[in-house]
């Protein structure tokens, strides 16, 4: 899609990609209001852009909107240290964001500990740098690789992947709750996840 | 060939795409049972979509909608604000504290305690000796 183009659809293109943008950009702020935000600002970056008198290179429209919300995201992530009457989400926000729908039909003790998770998760996403925040929400939510992200965010691979080990590293008992929810009931340490040997 | 099972640890690396796949978990139907079941358990997470009402979204489209209507101005002065009242105050702090500090009658003070330590080391006879002197005047 060209650039005229995509100045005289761009109604139905914010209508195609607000979700998604908004998804991502709450999933690396964990704020309602500072995604919304976020994601009009992204938008409208976006629109300032294809009108310019300079217009940027765009291969891939969506690819280029994604990088000016995680752009937009770090943007705030880092201003974020100095705000310290920044506003934490309410009851009412957590139960909005909460309120997920899974294709599939799980059962209510099923449903309920995945929201846990994911509050566990938006908690825990709040300790990780800016950069790590975003590669880790950029694989995580968005399944790309580390490849695209570290094109994306304009690093190169090896600082990618260093970020996600040490995001990692800090979310890794998390990850094995929401990946391995039988431990749980078991109690299960891992004996075979320690490294069993092959009998 | 690696003789051990995976650990979580490996699998979660795998899954991030920090490791790649070895001829283990390749040949291992236990590993490989596993990976599965990490993938399909993936698969269940990155399907989970937001329930929101579609008045919001509706209503977050208004918003974007009516940004781009604005000036560009607007959004320049919006986004510049804050860092032009801090930059105002900085200023406004060094003003008042290059301000002088001492008023001028100091150095009247400071000259009259100059000339009357002049005058003690001028004088022959020590201060001490004026009351006794007053005592045979007239």
């Amino acid at each position: 899609m060209d650039r005229a183009a995509l100045i005289d659809d761009f109604d139905s293109w914010v209508t195609a990609e607000q979700r998604r943008i908004f998804l991502l950009c709450y999933r690396m702020l964990g704020d309602r209001d500072e995604a919304d935000t976020a994601t009009q600002d992204t938008f409208l970056k976006a629109y300032q852009a294809l009108r310019r008198a300079d217009p940027p290179e765009i291969d891939d429209p969506n690819k280029w909107l994604t990088r000016i919300a995680v752009n937009t995201c770090l943007d705030r992530l880092r201003s974020r240290t100095w705000k310290f009457w920044r506003n934490r989400p309410t009851e009412e926000d957590e139960e909005l964001i909460l309120q997920l729908t899974p294709t599939a039909e799980p059962n209510a003790e099923d449903e309920v500990f995945a929201l846990q998770i994911e509050k566990r998760l938006r908690e825990a996403l709040e300790q990780l740098s800016p950069n790590q925040r975003a590669v880790f929400t950029l694989r995580h939510f968005e399944d790309r690789s580390l490849e695209e992200i570290a094109q994306l965010l304009g690093m190169q691979l090896g600082t990618v992947k260093a970020h996600m080990a040490r995001a990692l590293a800090r979310l890794r008992e998390l990850l094995k709750d929401l990946y391995w929810p039988d431990r749980r009931a078991t109690g299960e340490g891992g004996a075979h996840a320690k490294g069993a040997l092959d009998r | 060939m690696q003789k051990e099972h995976w650990t979580d640890e490996q699998f979660l690396e795998r899954l991030y795409g920090l490791v790649e796949e070895d001829a283990h978990v390749r040949s291992c139907p236990t590993c490989q049972q596993r990976w599965e079941q990490l993938l399909q358990r993936r698969k269940q997470w990155l399907h989970r979509a937001p329930a929101f009402p579609e008045e919001w979204w509706y209503e977050q489209r208004q918003r974007i909608f009516h940004r781009l209507e604005q000036k560009p101005l607007v959004s320049w002065v919006h986004n510049w604000a804050p860092s032009l009242a801090s930059v105002a105050l900085v200023i406004l702090a060094v003003v008042l504290l290059r301000q002088p500090t001492t008023p001028p009658t100091v150095a009247v003070e400071e000259a009259g305690f100059f000339t009357e330590v002049y005058t003690l080391v001028e004088s022959p006879e020590p201060v001490a000796v004026q009351p006794i002197y007053a005592l045979f005047e007239d």
